[in-house]
């Protein structure tokens, strides 16, 4: 595997190995703790798969928190104002404007938007468009020729995006367009913002629980290999504590070639990772865009995958230190 | 500088092996431990490189108490002990140099030192020619060589040997012997258990007797 890897870097993977953790070093510091590629349980291997786990994990939070983020921004600086259609608020409030026409409802809203100091821009819906949005429930038999039958009674909508740092008092802004044209209401998307912070927080929780998750089991991969290489090599322990090694010293020479493995198993796993979401990448461009959201992250956010082999390093070096410590205390 | 008091030893719930032993060995004394096999030697030996803690008794090393002693502290203890296996104990993946490199790497010691020392001992030894052989391709005195080499390349304040002529011709045990008598001259204290009574006839160093787990002390006069 290590010259799989040395191929596929290039070489600079085992230049940075060897200069950071020469194996020899640790052979000749008396354990013969074997090639790495004859280390217990293919440890390495083990790590790669917690890696490529870890990695996906991260890279689905990242995207969900990041979609998130997109659509939060996209619906909390905007409002949706909806006019009941003329001849149907009658039917909910006292209206003095009974005859009044759907244009002259809609200009009313409008008087009431342009004294809001926090409204950057006001856009009626067309029914044009409004149709559009309706036709996958009506068919486009159901419209008529100027986009919508006369007789339904459609809502007229206006699109309102809000100025930067805007305080709107919406409730405020409620009660002035309901007084204008009854039966108005404002949709200010709080029910969806709050479902997507929700979704969001929900697969950021899942993904650090699927990391926490690996963490340990990559944990308990490096103790079970590590007391295997105890046990294995039990012979040259004592005799090198008969020399008057110190315990630090045998340890750090199986904390190297844990390092070594979980710097590599590391490396695999994000190699790994990385292909997958470029295959992943590639056949969500086949598909249409409107049917699935951008669950794309950016290279910026991707930056902390990058973590994931030092850490996997890191977590196997302090592992493996901790429990040759711990086994040696109980020696003599 | 290495007191045994009333000591014992058992295996287990085994029978004692060792039984109310007193031992001394003053500082830059030689010795020599003889006794049948199964008489207690390598369990005597134990004890003194603390690789053991006995059952019962007190044993003092060093002017500290081995019971007392805190377990950081060993290291340090143990440095200044060198041992000769009777089975070598050579690492089999290390070359010649390497296996008598060790102590010294361990006690963190420079390693250019540790080439030169390493070198001229071994050459000493009539092995220069097989500084990187592996263990395997050594005969067996070739092995006991390399691992008396190792266990005197720290010049140790007390040296134990196990057999360490059992698998050589006399010359070469002679010249061992000459080794060892020069580091006990540097001041070394030197314990050899042997089954060679010739070594042990030639020389004027006293006798240590095991047998049936008890110890006692043979002048080239008599027992003591």
């Amino acid at each position: 595997m290590a010259a799989a890897i040395a191929r596929i870097s290039g070489g600079a993977y085992q230049r940075l190995r060897d200069t950071l953790l020469p194996p020899e070093a640790a052979t000749r510091a008396g354990l013969a703790l074997g090639g790495d590629d004859d280390a217990p349980l293919h440890l390495d291997w083990i790590v790669a798969a917690m890696a490529f786990l870890a990695a996906l994990a991260l890279v689905g939070a990242l995207a969900t928190a990041d979609a998130a983020a997109r659509w939060r921004h996209g619906l909390t600086g905007n409002l949706t104002v909806e006019i009941p259609a003329a001849g149907t608020a009658e039917k909910t409030a006292a209206a003095p404007d009974k005859a009044a026409s759907n244009e002259e409802r809609l200009n009313r809203v409008f008087d009431v938007l342009r004294a809001e100091s926090g409204i950057a821009r006001a856009t009626p819906v067309t029914r044009q468009h409004i149709a559009e949005l309706l036709a996958p429930w009506l068919g486009e038999g159901g419209l008529g020729n100027n986009g919508l039958a006369e007789s339904l009674p459609v809502p007229q909508l206006v699109d309102v995006t809000l100025k930067p740092d805007s305080r709107l008092d919406l409730p405020g802004l409620k009660q002035r367009l309901a007084a204008a044209v009854p039966g108005t209401t404002v949709d200010d998307h709080q029910l969806w913002v709050a479902d997507v912070v929700h979704l969001a927080r929900l697969a950021v929780g899942l993904a650090i629980a699927i990391v926490v998750l690996v963490a340990l089991t990559a944990i308990a991969a490096v103790v079970i290999a590590t007391r295997a290489g105890l046990a294995v090599h039990h012979e040259a322990i004592d005799l090198l504590h008969l020399m008057g090694a110190e315990d630090r010293y045998i340890a750090d020479q199986f904390a190297a070639q844990a390092t070594r493995l979980g710097l590599r198993g590391g490396l695999l796993g994000l190699l790994i990772a990385a292909l997958a979401l470029v295959a992943v990448g590639v056949a969500s461009q086949a598909v249409d865009p409107k049917l699935l959201p951008q669950l794309w992250p950016t290279v910026g956010e991707l930056l902390p995958l990058l973590l994931i082999p030092p850490a996997a390093a890191g977590l196997a070096w302090f592992t493996a230190r901790r429990t040759v410590l711990a086994a040696l205390k109980k020696k003599i | 500088m290495v007191r045994f008091e009333n000591v014992g030893l058992r295996y287990g719930l085994g029978p004692e092996v060792l039984r109310d032993v007193y031992l001394e060995l003053a500082a830059g004394s030689f010795h020599f431990l003889t006794g049948p096999s199964g008489a207690g030697k390598s369990s005597l030996l134990r004890l003194l490189y603390l690789a053991q803690r006995p059952t019962r008794g007190r044993i003092s090393m060093f002017n500290r108490d081995v019971a007392t002693i805190p377990r950081p502290d060993l290291p340090a203890l143990r440095r200044q002990i060198g041992v000769v296996f009777q089975d070598f104990r050579l690492l089999p993946h290390l070359s010649a140099l390497d296996n008598v490199a060790l102590p010294l790497r361990v006690a963190g010691i420079d390693e250019t030192k540790v080439q030169d020392h390493v070198v001229e001992l071994l050459t000493w030894v009539g092995l220069g020619d097989h500084l990187d052989a592996k263990p395997a391709t050594l005969s067996g005195g070739q092995q006991q060589r390399v691992a008396i080499a190792r266990a005197v390349i720290t010049r140790p304040r007390l040296l134990l040997a196990d057999e360490p002529t059992g698998n050589v011709d006399d010359r070469i045990a002679l010249r061992l012997m000459h080794l060892f008598e020069e580091l006990h001259r540097l001041g070394t204290t030197v314990l050899v258990a042997t089954h060679n009574a010739s070594l042990v006839e030639r020389s004027r160093h006293p006798e240590l007797r095991l047998d049936g787990g008890l110890l006692s002390r043979i002048t080239r006069r008599g027992v003591a």
